[in-house]
């Protein structure tokens, strides 16, 4: 049962020793060709919530800079620009080992994208290097990436018979025709990223196949195919830990930190969140480890959790089936029944606010057990613990994809038709988007208070009552304030569109400033629950009792 | 009609194949489609199989000479490399393919060694222990009965040869 303080309470994501190398190195080591790109913003619509106010391990060191330099620790690259930058360090390893860049990026690639490391390696060891790889020492003619035949032979794929030039090889003896290396290659690269390790078709033969071979010979599909693998294999198999791959759906930007950069949760441009350490979304307070563990047990839970995430219950009043199509978790039944209950634990709502909340707490971890491990790893272990826990960290995901989903409409011109419902501009009504960016963020982050207090050793009394206790003040601090964001937004909308005009000047006026003082009043307390929870749970020791 | 275009590789390996027979090994291509050969094996000598006679289904598939063939015991055999749909754990019907190998490579070199030692395979493929497939444990609890009790193994090979391949 480790115990680790909270100086390295992130180190345990493994190689957090090669971040701090990689930032005490300075900025050789660093491709800075396209850093100065403008474009690297992002439109950040998450910035404006927890993060901001208690991002203590980011305030250590940047308390001083504006919140607008603070974007700048990371860059967003495209897959051409990582691309340039790996094309880079690949010349100019070729130069200095005078090798072809082809056979310098197999070499490149063996050392983990490390150009200093390789060139230690190369200079100590030139053979076991080259070997590392299957190349042979350079022969006369130096290392040769690919080469013609020079006399009549026989395809040992094909069968058919060629004429000078009409074969070619890995550098090596083994001639092929220019189709069975087309098939060849098109096969490797329909297999994935094992087409980097592809060695001559001869089975006795290590010579490798690289890049120069590969543009000479392969389809335009497959070249550009093994291409982005290329790419892929610099960020993902690098060890510099400085680039990574947005792991958004659908986004194929990467993030480069800058050089003494302590961020480690990045807000990409497609608006996915997530942790630069472990590549998974955003996962404070939880630590890379606590994430890991939660996200490979879901996963081989899978078939014992899918049933939680169905989106139809029954109203616990009159048994009408009812489906969540709101973010919210505060359900109200509709007429005449109009029960307000939880859609988590399908009990009143009544009890579900202030010192009253408890919705949060998995029952048995309030009761009695004896000391005796076996029964504690028990109930741990039990299914219907982790469900508890696992249904509450899934819904708020989708609550908070929900509050995603809104939050784009409203940008892609939902706030203008409701400025001009109000008769105000859009600039106006900021306070709605800003409180939608806080939602989506708390709920992020009280998902992921779910993962850590799993984890947690369910005997330890104390503590779990203070981590049950944030969490319960937070959570029903941010329903409100998502109910009060969804629905009172809506329903006024609806009032004053149909009844504004028959009212007196000034009667949207005062609707939207009531609805601007209680949004932006809930809004406060919101912020103030959670930035006790962030720094009450990351005060806990970090500790995974597996 | 999988005949008309058949590759001149796969006729000319045909061909070889009918025209220089190798000693305990027959293969032969079906009538209706050329892809699909009619294999016969002796289990060779000093192996826990001698005196069996394997039958096994090869087929060249589309992709093929790119793709491994796909071979297949069809006799019951007790072989810790072998599950009970009788298909092989072999690196080279698998990622360790070349286009460069041949039908005869896999039949004359290849499938022998596997039947003549098959405790050398257990070790050289760890994965089949590492990562056992769910769907057959058969292979799986063979591999753990040959590793934990190789003569008592080995006799059930044999005993399985007099039962299932005694070509009668
Ligand atoms: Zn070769
Ligand atoms: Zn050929
Ligand atoms: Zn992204
Ligand atoms: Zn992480
Ligand atoms: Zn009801
Ligand atoms: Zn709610
Ligand atoms: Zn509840």
């Amino acid at each position: 049962m480790a115990r680790k303080g909270k100086e390295d309470y992130y180190s345990d994501a493994g190689g957090d020793d090669d971040y701090e190398d990689y930032y005490s190195k300075g900025e050789d080591d660093v491709c800075q060709s396209d850093t100065d790109d403008e474009n690297s913003g992002s439109d950040d619509g998450g910035g404006g919530g927890v993060s901001d106010g208690d991002d203590q391990q980011a305030m250590e060191t940047t308390d001083d800079i504006e919140p607008k330099d603070r974007e700048k620790e990371y860059d967003f690259e495209t897959e051409d620009d990582v691309r340039r930058c790996q094309d880079e360090v690949t010349a100019k390893t070729s130069e200095l080992l005078s090798v072809p860049p082809g056979f310098a990026a197999a070499f490149l690639r063996h050392c983990r994208w490390d150009a200093e490391r390789l060139e230690n390696e190369w200079f100590s060891d030139e053979r076991r290097v080259r070997g590392a790889v299957g190349l042979a020492a350079a022969g006369r003619d130096g290392d040769v990436p690919t080469a013609l035949n020079d006399r009549p032979l026989i395809c040992a794929i094909c069968f058919g018979g060629y004429a000078p030039g009409e074969m070619r090889s890995a550098g090596c003896a083994h001639y092929y025709c220019h189709e069975c290396w087309r098939g060849y290659i098109h096969a490797a690269v329909g297999d994935g990223s094992r087409c980097l390790l592809l060695r001559c078709p001869d089975p006795r033969c290590t010579a490798p196949l690289v890049r120069e071979l590969v543009d000479e010979a392969a389809a335009d599909e497959d070249r550009a195919r093994y291409a982005t693998f290329v790419v892929r294999s610099y960020v993902e198999e690098g060890t510099s830990k400085y680039v990574r791959w947005c792991p958004g759906p659908g986004c194929t930007l990467a993030v480069r930190s800058r050089p003494g950069s302590r961020l480690y949760e990045v807000p990409c441009a497609c608006k996915h969140v997530f942790c630069f350490r472990c590549g998974e979304e955003a996962h404070r307070p939880a630590s890379c480890d606590t994430a890991g563990a939660w996200v490979v047990k879901n996963r081989s839970d899978g078939e014992t959790s899918e049933w939680v995430l169905t989106n139809t219950k029954h109203c616990p009043e009159c048994r009408r089936a009812i489906e969540k199509n709101q973010g919210c978790n505060h359900m109200t039944c509709s007429a005449p029944c109009g029960h307000q209950f939880c859609w988590l634990c399908l009990g009143s709502w009544k009890e579900h606010s202030g010192g009253n909340y408890h919705c949060n707490r998995y029952a048995a971890d309030k009761s009695e057990f004896t000391g005796e491990k076996t029964r504690r790893e028990q109930a741990k272990a039990s299914p219907e613990r982790y469900l508890h826990f696992y249904e509450r960290w899934a819904t708020h995901g989708q609550s908070m994809t929900k509050a995603r989903q809104d939050l784009d409409a409203l940008e892609g011109g939902g706030l203008d038709a409701l400025a001009d419902t109000f008769g105000v501009p859009p600039t106006e009504l900021e306070f709605v988007t800003e409180a939608y960016a806080q939602i989506i963020e708390a709920r992020r982050v009280l998902r992921w208070t779910y993962a850590y207090v799993y984890y947690q050793d369910p005997e330890r009394h104390g503590r779990l009552e203070f981590y049950v206790f944030l969490q319960a003040m937070a959570e029903g601090a941010m329903e409100q304030l998502h109910k009060c964001a969804e629905g009172e937004k809506d329903a006024l909308k609806v009032d004053v569109g149909d009844y504004g005009a028959v009212f007196p000047a000034g009667y949207a006026a005062g609707k939207l400033a009531e609805f601007r003082e209680r949004l932006s009043h809930l809004s406060r307390v919101t912020r103030s629950h959670f930035t006790k929870l962030v720094e009450g749970f990351e005060s806990g020791m970090a500790e995974i009792v597996l | 009609m999988a005949n008309s275009n058949l590759p001149r590789r796969i006729i000319k390996e045909t061909q070889r194949l009918l025209s220089e027979p190798a000693p305990g090994i027959s293969a032969s291509p079906s009538e209706e489609n050329m892809r699909y050969f009619n294999v016969m094996i002796l289990g060779p000598a000093q192996s826990p199989y001698e005196g069996g006679v394997f039958k096994l289904e090869l087929f060249l598939p589309e992709e093929y000479p790119m793709a491994a063939p796909k071979v297949r015991f069809l006799t019951k055999i007790y072989h810790p490399n072998i599950d009970k749909l009788g298909r092989i754990c072999l690196d080279i019907l698998k990622d360790k393919w070349s286009p460069a190998l041949q039908i005869r490579t896999v039949l004359l070199s290849v499938l022998p060694y596997c039947l003549l030692s098959p405790d050398y395979l257990i070790f050289s493929i760890q994965a089949l222990l590492s990562a056992p497939n769910p769907d057959d444990p058969l292979s799986d609890n063979v591999a753990k009965h040959w590793k934990a009790n190789e003569a008592e193994a080995v006799e059930t090979a044999k005993e399985w040869t007099r039962l299932y391949a005694s070509g009668a």
